[in-house]
């Protein structure tokens, strides 16, 4: 892992331009939604701890507090750096759009903030309060 | 090359699972944050579970999660420079890393549904 990370760090230094970022951040949000996934198989199987599912329920209580919304709001943000940039890819791969990388770019740059900026009251409640309120 | 050696299925599965994903992440995160209130309990995640469309789903998105995600992992081990017996060594323990995550994620799912239907056989079966 530290590996990976000097190596891209080196990357980015020797060929810093905005299609090295991206491949960057593709493959460090693709490595750390790979190392959510062990917790949370871990946390669904407290289902078979005992037959009524409390061990499951209190996990999911343990969940339900302002550190995890964040940490469930960073991982939606990793989530959404991921796809869009493969998408774009995917786009670019099957539609030979390679050389349209700097627009595609900014079209996901651009959905990653309005979905940012759209998700705040769904993982925040006190956001959500302040939004009825307002 | 055949498509083996090439790398090219390996891409192309990527790709296809990556599709896949996009639509079942989208319904995985409405099921989660839009259609269940919050806390989730167990008697929740179970009333879903109850019809088998929402347990093929769930079954079809663990595993084509956890295949996308190693192939990926197998993609960055590539750009190192390995020597062929580290190489075969990762593959192998990627290989066995995605067999106890989906066989942990399939049996993590059992409960629900065992219990929506009433079937009680399957709890016996626990790790």
């Amino acid at each position: 892992m530290f590996k990976a990370l000097k190596t891209y760090g080196q990357e980015i230094r020797l060929n810093g331009n905005s299609g090295m970022l991206s491949f960057v951040l593709h493959r460090l949000t693709g490595l750390a939604l790979v190392a959510y996934l062990i917790p949370h198989l871990y946390s669904v199987g407290m289902s078979r701890r005992d037959a009524d599912g409390q061990a499951f329920n209190a996990t999911m209580a343990a969940y339900n507090t302002p550190l995890f919304h964040l940490a469930e709001y960073l991982l939606l943000l990793c989530v959404l750096m991921h796809l869009l940039h493969g998408l774009k890819i995917t786009i670019a791969d099957f539609f030979l759009k390679t050389r349209d990388h700097p627009l595609l770019l900014k079209m996901e740059l651009g959905c990653f903030f309005a979905a940012t900026i759209f998700a705040l009251p769904v993982f925040f409640p006190a956001w959500r309060r302040f939004l009825t309120w307002w | 090359m055949d498509r083996r050696k090439s790398g090219s299925l390996g891409w192309f599965l990527q790709r296809l699972s990556a599709l896949y994903l996009v639509f079942g992440l989208a319904v995985h995160f409405l099921a989660i944050h839009f259609l269940v209130e919050r806390p989730i309990t167990f008697e929740k995640v179970q009333a879903r579970l109850f019809s088998p469309a929402w347990i093929f789903f769930d079954w079809t998105l663990l595993v084509v999660a956890v295949f996308h995600g190693l192939n990926g992992v197998w993609g960055v081990v590539l750009d190192w420079r390995l020597t062929p017996l580290q190489r075969r060594l990762s593959g192998w323990l990627i290989v066995a890393g995605g067999v106890v995550m989906v066989v942990w994620g399939l049996m993590a799912l059992v409960p629900f549904y065992s219990a929506a239907t009433g079937d009680t056989t399957v709890l016996l079966f626990r790790p």
